[in-house]
């Protein structure tokens, strides 16, 4: 024991001293925390206030434009409208510039072409309604992706039938009774002109046939905003990337022989690999703190949402320490088997960020291709995010992680095994 | 194989008997039916030619490689990867400087103090006795990185020597160090017989070998070629220095 308090202290020391490695260790997810989940706050909230500016140019000003831009917002696009005196040509110009990201022109006598389309569709004959369809233009900054142009054409698509829906059951609501009342007279004779006829009103903005309700599976009531996968992500990133630090730490005492000297002493090698685990899961634990204050305080501070901790924080607390395991069990093994520290350093970042990105750390693994989610599997990092997101956004506990938890001890395990076998085989 | 002194029939403290060992992949064994004894309280030198054997026969003597054949008994007892009292009673003065350079000498001092089981004021003493005799008392809370080389070779010895080791194991411990950091080292070392330490001592310095070492054994190609005290060998071949000898034994061409 006193063996082991002395190497977790030393160990302890030894990162305390090592200014780079602190900076490498801390702020490095701290910056990558912030920066990745201010740039993706609006890209993962594509259907919430996003920063893409959409504008409505309202060039009818028969007040479908305003119809427009309040029923795009229910919808999820913060759309605004252009000034009355908005010039077509000057907006288009600024959306190919890229100020604009999707600009909607509602033409000059909209209103009164969908009027005119309402009451064209009322004829049993259909005539003239192709010849008078409304049109809505919708111009986008060429730089804008596809999962945008989607999202803002489907919705204009959405407003605009729902638009038109209105102004043809107002038309329809409208004509009825004439028509009904017409047919009455021509069957039953001139007394059924007084008769009375009432229809349903079914241009009322409730009187939708259809309701759609969105939801989440297993009613989780946290949505998966940028702050709720990110912190959790890049935490497991930066844990994982102990590898590095760890790494040079073990090829350095190698190339001094202080390896040869700690394996030469009575203390017993599990003790020496333990109390080196154990350190460095406490650098892990207080790089998760830290990273946890910043999404819990820092980042909402910077306008985004605050980080919403999961309940069972014995399952979260389990994955840290497997997650750190297996980091560290693999820190080992670059540890052993680099020759140079350049083959460690690059190795070691390498390794871990490729790990980071199939592992679903930068995009989610379910918007990857099938060859690249099937690969997903056997990153360590993919077993650790499993169990963090299921932590964290789908409100599941430990029965639900513990497979994660358990590829993640088996992963550490396996890397010191391979890292003992190597020690053995000597030229350590 | 010249041969002159001869051991009392008693188990000597350290008997290397006939060990074998091959890297997995080497074309031909490091270490090939080696074999030599060392008395207790003496210096005992290993010498030999780059590629000889000296250092796995040091990493053997250690416990962190196990030979293929053959046995290492300390005080009659089998050396082993998990001896733990074996391994009390061994120090381990690296070729390099195998300390922490981040951490201060005593820190270090401390720290391997007790990996091997001391703690408390006996810590303390010794430590200091170590710091005082390695001449680093005034520098003792300072970062090691901040030393010369012959400042930090005298933390590599105190390293070893911290817990009082009965076998002191040296791999060229005064390897570019200056001449004052040299005479320290080595004065030092002759001290250490006095108080019941055997050292094993590997050298390319024959003057060294020669004014420190009760006794010598020379490595090539993994097997001994030599072993005597040095005035006996010098006598025997008619040598007039240690390197001579060295030489006649080893050749003058390159060895790697």
């Amino acid at each position: 024991m006193r063996a082991f308090a002395a190497l977790l202290f030393k160990d302890l020391v030894l990162v305390w001293r090592d200014r780079a490695g602190i900076l490498l260790l801390f702020l490095m997810p701290v910056v990558l925390v912030l920066v990745i989940t201010l740039v993706q706050q609006n890209v993962l909230r594509i259907a919430g206030e996003s920063g893409a500016r959409v504008v409505i140019a309202d060039l009818d000003r028969g007040g479908a434009g305003e119809e427009m831009a309040a029923e795009m917002k229910q919808l999820g696009i913060a759309a605004v409208m252009a000034g009355p005196d908005a010039d077509p040509g000057r907006l288009t110009r600024k959306c190919r510039a890229g100020a604009i990201q999707a600009l909607v022109v509602v033409p000059a006598g909209f209103g009164r072409r969908l009027e005119q389309a309402a009451a064209a569709a009322m004829r049993p004959d259909g005539r003239e309604r192709g010849e008078i369809r409304p049109e809505i233009r919708i111009t986008f900054d060429p730089a804008v992706f596809a999962g945008l142009r989607a999202a803002v054409t489907g919705a204009v698509r959405a407003v605009a039938a729902r638009i038109a829906a209105r102004r043809m059951t107002a038309e329809f609501e409208r004509i009825m009774p004439d028509r009904i009342r017409a047919a009455l007279v021509a069957a039953v004779g001139p007394a059924a002109a007084l008769a009375r006829v009432e229809i349903p009103s079914l241009s009322r903005p409730d009187a939708e046939p259809v309701a759609v309700r969105a939801e989440t599976a297993g009613g989780a009531a946290v949505v998966p905003t940028a702050v709720q996968h990110n912190v959790p992500a890049w935490s497991l990133f930066g844990i994982f990337f102990i590898v590095v630090p760890l790494a040079a730490v073990i090829l350095n005492e190698r190339r001094s022989h202080i390896f040869a000297r700690l394996l030469a002493s009575p203390v017993p090698r599990l003790t020496l690999a333990a109390a080196r685990i154990t350190a460095y899961a406490l650098v892990c634990v207080a790089q998760f703190i830290l990273l946890f204050a910043v999404g819990a305080w820092l980042l909402p501070a910077l306008g985004t949402d605050a980080l919403v901790m999961p309940e069972d924080v014995g399952a979260l607390v389990l994955t840290l320490l497997a997650a750190c395991f297996a980091a560290s069990g693999y820190g080992f093994l670059v540890g052993v088997m680099a020759r140079t520290h350049e083959q460690a350093a690059m190795f070691g970042s390498i390794s871990v960020v490729v790990a980071a990105a199939i592992g679903g750390v930068m995009v989610p693994v379910y918007a990857m291709p099938p060859f690249m989610r099937a690969l997903s599997v056997i990153s360590p990092l993919s077993w650790g995010l499993d169990s963090l997101l299921a932590l964290f956004v789908r409100g599941g506990g430990l029965a639900v992680v513990w497979p994660d938890l358990a590829m993640l001890s088996g992963f550490g395990l396996l890397c010191l095994a391979l890292s003992w076998l190597r020690i053995r085989r000597g030229g350590i | 194989m010249i041969s002159c002194a001869i051991m009392s029939s008693a188990e000597p403290f350290l008997l290397v008997d006939q060990v074998r060992y091959a890297y997995p992949g080497a074309s031909r064994p490091a270490l090939d039916g080696a074999g030599f004894a060392a008395a207790a309280g003496t210096i005992h030198g290993v010498l030999g030619p780059n590629g000889a054997g000296k250092t796995t026969l040091v990493s053997m003597l250690c416990g962190l490689i196990l030979p293929d054949s053959g046995a290492i008994r300390i005080r009659g007892r089998g050396l082993t990867a998990s001896g733990r009292q074996t391994r009390r009673m061994i120090g381990l003065v690296p070729q390099e400087i195998a300390v922490y350079e981040d951490l201060s000498p005593r820190e270090n001092l401390e720290l391997f103090g007790r990996l091997y089981g001391m703690a408390g004021a006996r810590l303390r003493r010794r430590v200091d006795e170590c710091l005082e005799r390695a001449g680093l008392a005034m520098r003792s809370a300072d970062r090691v990185h901040t030393f010369s080389g012959g400042m930090k070779r005298r933390v590599n010895l105190a390293c070893g020597l911290v817990h009082r080791p009965e076998l002191l194991i040296l791999d060229e411990p005064t390897v570019g160090i200056d001449a004052q950091s040299r005479e320290m080292i080595l004065g030092w070392l002759a001290e250490l017989p006095a108080s019941g330490t055997t050292l094993i001592y590997t050298t390319h310095y024959m003057e060294e070998a020669q004014r420190l070492c009760d006794r010598i054994t020379v490595l090539d190609r993994g097997r001994v070629i030599c072993d005597g005290a040095p005035d006996e060998l010098l006598a025997a071949g008619g040598h007039s220095s240690l390197g001579e000898l060295f030489f006649s034994l080893t050749g003058r061409g390159l060895k790697d």
